[in-house]
C-alpha cells in the first residue's frame, strides 16, 4: 500500500495579510517614546564599526616606537597608519588550523583596563568620571600623551548605541575639554579627533579638544545618516546611507571633496573595515538572492577588488598591514583569516572543546606584529585569557589573563581606540 | 499623514513630541511585525526615533516622514552586523506589550503560521510585511529594503514557500 503523501498546504497572501493585521493590533504601547529618543538624540552615539580588538598594550608600543603612557613622557609617533606593522612574508595559502586553549598564562593581561573607575594604561592609573562601572565605552590615547574617552549615556535601555559626551585628558588627567560627537575617530597618532557634531556638521579637532574646522559632506537626495566617519591620515571619510548610500572622501585640512561615490551599485549598506594605508574598506550589503555580500574596495578609486557572498564569514579588519583579513562566524566559534587580494585561507583558530567555555571571537584583532591574532577565551574555571596565534606556525599561546570580575575589561583596536569588551 | 509643518512654527521639539505621541502606535505595530518580537521592537523604534530626531530639521519637510522612520526600522533590523554584546535592559514597565490573547494561544494554524513568520529571515519577513501589511507595490517595497523589485520578488516567493513547505511538515 502507497503512502499518502499530506495534501498541498495552501497559503496565500490574503491570510498572511489578515494573520499580520491581527497580530499588530495586539500590540500596546505605554508611556512615551519621546523622552528617550530626545535624550539620546542629544548624546554621541559612537558606532565603531570595527569592533574591539585585543592587542598588548605594551607590545603595541615597542613595535613602532611607541613609548608607553608614562605620565607627561612624549611619545615618538609612526608617521602615517600604513606603516604600522613589520613585513610579513605570508606564507601560501595552505590552511592552518589553530586552536586556542584556557591554558596557563605567562602573566597579566597586556591590555588596559577599567577598574574601580580608574583606567590602567601599563604602569599609568588614569581616574576617569564614570557614573557606574559599567558607565565606560571608548578610548583612545592622544598624541600630547592625554587620553580621549566617551561614557556611556544615561539611557540604560540603549547602552551600546547612547553615548556620553567625548572628554579630553591632557597628560597630567585632567578635564581639557568635553564635545558632543558622534561617529568619534581619531587618526593613528590621536593628534586629531573627528566626530559629527549634534548639528549634523563633521568636526575636526585637536587634542586637546580644540576645534579645528567643520566641513559638510556634498549634498544628497532625501536625508541621509551618516554611518561612519573615520579620520585617514591627511583625509577623512564619511559613509552616508539615506535613500542613497554615499561614501565621501575629503581632504582633512581644506574640507575638499577628493572622491565621492554614491548608489547602491558603488556603495554598500554597511562599512566593516578600513585600511588607510592601502585605500580599503570592506563593505556589506544584500544582494539579489538575499545572502549578503561583501566587498572589498579601493575607497579613492571605487573599484571593487573582490567580494564573496555567504552569511558564514563575516570581516572583522585587516591585518596592521592590509595584507590580510580575519573575520568570525556568527554561528559558531571561530576566527578565518584570509589573504586580501585573493581570499586565500590562511588560517583556521577554534577553541579547544576541553579546556574553553566561551570563544570571544567578535573581539579578536591582529597581532601588532601583522604574524597572527590575539583572540580572548574564557576558560571552564570562569577566567578570561588573551591568547596569541600565529598564521605561520598555527600555534596559540597564552599571553595574560583578564583583571578580575570587578574590572571592565577593554580591548585596543590596532588604531589607537579601546573599546569595551563583552568580558 | 500629511507633510508636517515647519520647525519654525512652534519650535522642534514640540513639533517632534507631538509627532511621536501621534505615531508610536503605528510604529511599534509595525516594528514588532519586521521583528517578530515586542523587546526589539521597541528597540528599533527607539533607534529610530532618535536618529530621525538628529535629522528632523529635514524628514519632518518630507511628505511622508513616517515611511522615512519606517525604513530605518527596517534597514536596522536587517542589517546582519549586530554587537554580539548588544544588551536589553528590561524595565520595571515594559513599553511595549502584547495584549493577554498572545499569552493564550494554543496550538492554532494562526499561532503556527506566526511561529513560522517568526522564523523567516529579517530580510524576507520585512518584505512580507511591507507587500501584505503595508501593502506597499514591489517598487516601493524594494526602495524600503535598498534593494532591486527582482529581489523584492524573490525574498517574498521565497518566503511564502517556505512557509508553505513548514506548514506542510507541521501537517505530515
Amino acid at each position: 500500500m502507497m503512502p499518502v503523501e499530506p495534501e498541498e498546504t495552501s497559503l496565500d497572501p490574503t491570510e498572511v495579510r489578515v494573520l499580520l493585521l491581527e497580530r499588530a493590533a495586539r500590540v500596546r504601547v505605554h508611556g512615551d517614546f519621546t523622552p528617550s529618543a530626545l535624550a539620546g538624540a542629544r548624546r554621541v552615539r559612537t558606532r565603531r564599526v570595527v569592533v574591539g580588538s585585543v592587542a598588548a598594550a605594551l607590545a603595541v608600543a615597542i613595535p613602532f616606537g611607541v613609548a608607553t603612557l608614562e605620565r607627561g613622557q612624549t611619545r615618538t609617533l609612526p608617521a602615517n597608519r600604513s606603516s604600522m606593522g613589520l613585513s610579513t612574508a605570508l606564507p601560501p595559502p595552505r590552511l592552518i588550523t589553530a586552536t586556542a586553549t584556557a591554558g596557563t598564562p605567562e602573566g597579566p593581561i597586556p591590555v588596559p583596563y577599567l577598574q574601580g573607575g580608574v583606567l590602567h594604561l601599563g604602569s599609568t592609573r588614569i581616574p576617569l568620571s564614570v557614573e557606574r562601572e559599567d558607565g565606560f565605552l571608548s578610548f583612545a590615547t592622544l598624541e600630547d600623551g592625554g587620553v580621549l574617552y566617551q561614557r556611556t549615556g544615561p539611557n540604560s535601555e540603549m547602552l551600546n548605541l547612547d553615548a556620553g559626551p567625548a572628554t579630553f585628558l591632557d597628560h597630567d588627567g585632567r578635564v581639557v575639554a568635553e564635545r558632543e560627537l558622534a561617529q568619534t575617530d581619531t587618526d593613528g597618532p590621536g593628534g586629531l579627533v573627528t566626530g559629527v557634531l549634534p548639528s549634523g556638521e563633521r568636526a575636526v579637532f585637536d587634542a586637546s579638544g580644540a576645534l579645528l574646522r567643520k566641513f559638510a559632506p556634498p549634498e544628497t537626495v532625501g536625508p541621509a545618516d551618516p554611518t561612519w566617519m573615520r579620520a585617514l591620515g591627511e583625509d577623512v571619510a564619511t559613509n552616508l546611507q539615506g535613500p542613497e548610500p554615499y561614501l565621501w572622501l575629503g581632504d582633512l585640512g581644506s574640507g575638499r571633496s577628493l572622491t565621492v561615490l554614491k548608489g547602491a551599485d558603488r556603495v554598500a549598506d554597511k562599512s566593516l573595515a578600513v585600511h588607510e594605508g592601502r585605500s580599503l574598506v570592506i563593505e556589506g550589503t544584500w544582494n539579489d538572492t538575499g545572502i549578503d555580500c561583501k566587498y572589498v574596495l579601493n575607497y579613492r578609486t571605487g573599484q571593487r577588488l573582490r567580494s564573496w557572498c555567504d552569511r558564514e564569514r563575516q570581516p572583522l579588519g585587516f591585518s596592521p598591514a592590509g595584507d590580510w583579513i580575519y573575520g568570525m562566524y556568527p554561528n559558531r566559534p571561530g576566527v578565518w583569516v584570509e589573504r586580501t587580494t585573493d581570499g586565500g585561507r590562511l588560517m583556521e583558530i577554534t577553541p579547544d572543546s576541553a579546556t574553553v567555555a566561551r570563544f570571544w571571537g567578535d573581539i579578536s584583532a591582529p597581532t601588532p606584529d601583522g604574524r597572527g591574532v590575539l583572540v580572548a577565551v574564557t576558560g571552564k574555571d570562569g577566567t578570561t585569557v588573551v591568547a596569541s596565534c600565529t598564521i605561520t606556525t598555527g600555534t596559540c599561546r597564552v599571553l595574560g589573563e583578564a583583571p578580575g570580575k570587578a574590572a571592565k575589561g577593554f580591548l585596543i583596536l590596532p588604531d589607537n581606540w579601546g573599546h569595551r569588551s563583552g568580558w | 499623514m500629511g507633510k508636517m509643518r515647519s520647525p519654525r512654527d512652534g519650535g522642534r521639539e514640540t513639533d517632534f513630541t507631538a509627532y511621536v505621541r501621534a505615531r508610536q502606535d503605528s510604529l511599534t505595530r509595525f516594528a514588532y511585525l519586521v521583528s517578530a518580537d515586542p523587546e526589539t521592537a521597541k528597540d528599533l523604534v527607539q533607534i529610530a526615533l532618535t536618529k530621525a530626531y538628529l535629522r528632523w530639521d529635514r524628514i519632518c519637510e518630507l511628505d511622508a516622514p513616517d515611511a522615512y522612520i519606517r525604513r530605518i526600522i527596517v534597514n536596522e533590523h536587517t542589517s546582519w552586523w549586530r554587537p554580539a554584546w548588544r544588551r536589553r535592559e528590561v524595565t520595571s514597565t515594559p513599553l511595549v506589550e502584547l495584549s493577554d490573547r498572545a499569552a493564550a494561544d494554543g496550538p492554532t494554524h494562526d499561532a503556527d503560521l506566526w511561529a513560522h513568520i517568526a522564523r523567516l529571515s529579517p530580510m524576507q519577513r520585512a518584505a512580507l510585511v511591507l507587500r501584505y501589511y503595508e501593502d506597499l507595490s514591489e517598487a516601493q517595497t524594494a526602495e524600503y529594503l535598498g534593494c532591486s523589485i527582482g529581489s523584492v520578488k524573490t525574498h517574498t516567493s521565497r518566503a511564502m514557500d517556505r512557509l508553505r513547505s513548514t506548514l506542510k511538515e507541521a501537517t505530515a
